[in-house]
């Protein structure tokens, strides 16, 4: 084996690890990033050495991934009874008030300048229910615009905002509980 | 239009700003809102926290510019 081809093995764990983050499924992660490493092996002078190899397979798998979640739009678009509990029920009273009031989180770089806070942000991303999980990392990993997550997965834009409010509030929850509130994730 | 927004409707807006540019309208009932309830404000910074990390993520998950270990 080229070392090339070494490299480019070794980030294959990480690679699957980000694949199935986004897309919830196994089957379509392996998938998406066998492609992905198909066109690196195939195609290697495509990779002029620019960027770090990482960002170069990143860059390819984000397209590999749009590609399944457009194949397999129906069944990303399933909701689970965690994806259908309102949480705006939760936290607020029928009157609109608060139940809880938000704490006080600190200035950001205490936490932001930590890599365990983001090891805790990445855990409550995969707790989120799969397909609010699906649609917040279109949006924040994947950088797609709501009309295009519209797009690819064939949902209504009152959909997409109902499921990006629910997964950036249980996302806050989760930072809540496992990092400012100093208990841990698991 | 009626200026006057519950939490709850403020908080929505707040989040729906991550992913929609939000009226004039909508910004000043923000504004007023904040300008009486600590409890929003304190959401507020929150939020804006979950961006910054949001941003810093992104950047240290795609090419590995994140906090050292």
């Amino acid at each position: 084996m080229s070392e090339f081809a070494r490299q480019v093995e070794t980030l294959r764990p990480q690679l699957l690890r980000y694949a199935r983050t986004q897309l919830r499924n196994d089957a379509w992660a392996e998938d998406a990033v066998s492609e992905v490493l198909l066109v690196a092996l195939e195609k290697p002078q495509a990779f002029a050495g620019q960027s770090q190899l990482k960002t170069w397979l990143i860059g390819i798998l984000k397209h590999k991934v749009v590609d399944q979640l457009r194949r397999h739009s129906r069944e990303c678009t399933i909701l689970s009874d965690d994806d259908e509990t309102d949480v705006d029920e939760l936290l607020f009273k029928a009157d609109g008030h608060w139940r809880e009031a938000p704490q006080e989180w600190g200035s950001p770089e205490q936490s932001l300048n930590q890599r365990q806070f983001f090891e805790v942000l990445e855990l409550c991303m995969e707790h989120l229910p799969a397909t609010q999980g699906r649609v917040f990392m279109m949006r924040e990993w994947l950088e797609l615009s709501t009309d295009e997550i519209c797009k690819e997965l064939a949902i209504t834009a009152t959909n997409l905002w109902v499921l990006l409010h629910r997964a950036r509030l249980r996302l806050r929850d989760c930072l809540q509980q496992g990092w400012f509130s100093g208990r841990p994730v698991t | 239009m009626e200026l006057k927004r519950s939490c709850r409707e403020v908080t929505r807006l707040v989040l729906e700003s991550e992913d929609r540019e939000l009226t004039a309208t909508e910004r000043l009932a923000l504004q007023m809102h904040w300008g009486i309830c600590a409890t929003c404000r304190k959401f507020r910074d929150q939020a804006q926290l979950m961006r910054d990390a949001m941003a810093r993520w992104r950047r240290y998950r795609d090419d590995d510019s994140g906090p050292a270990a």
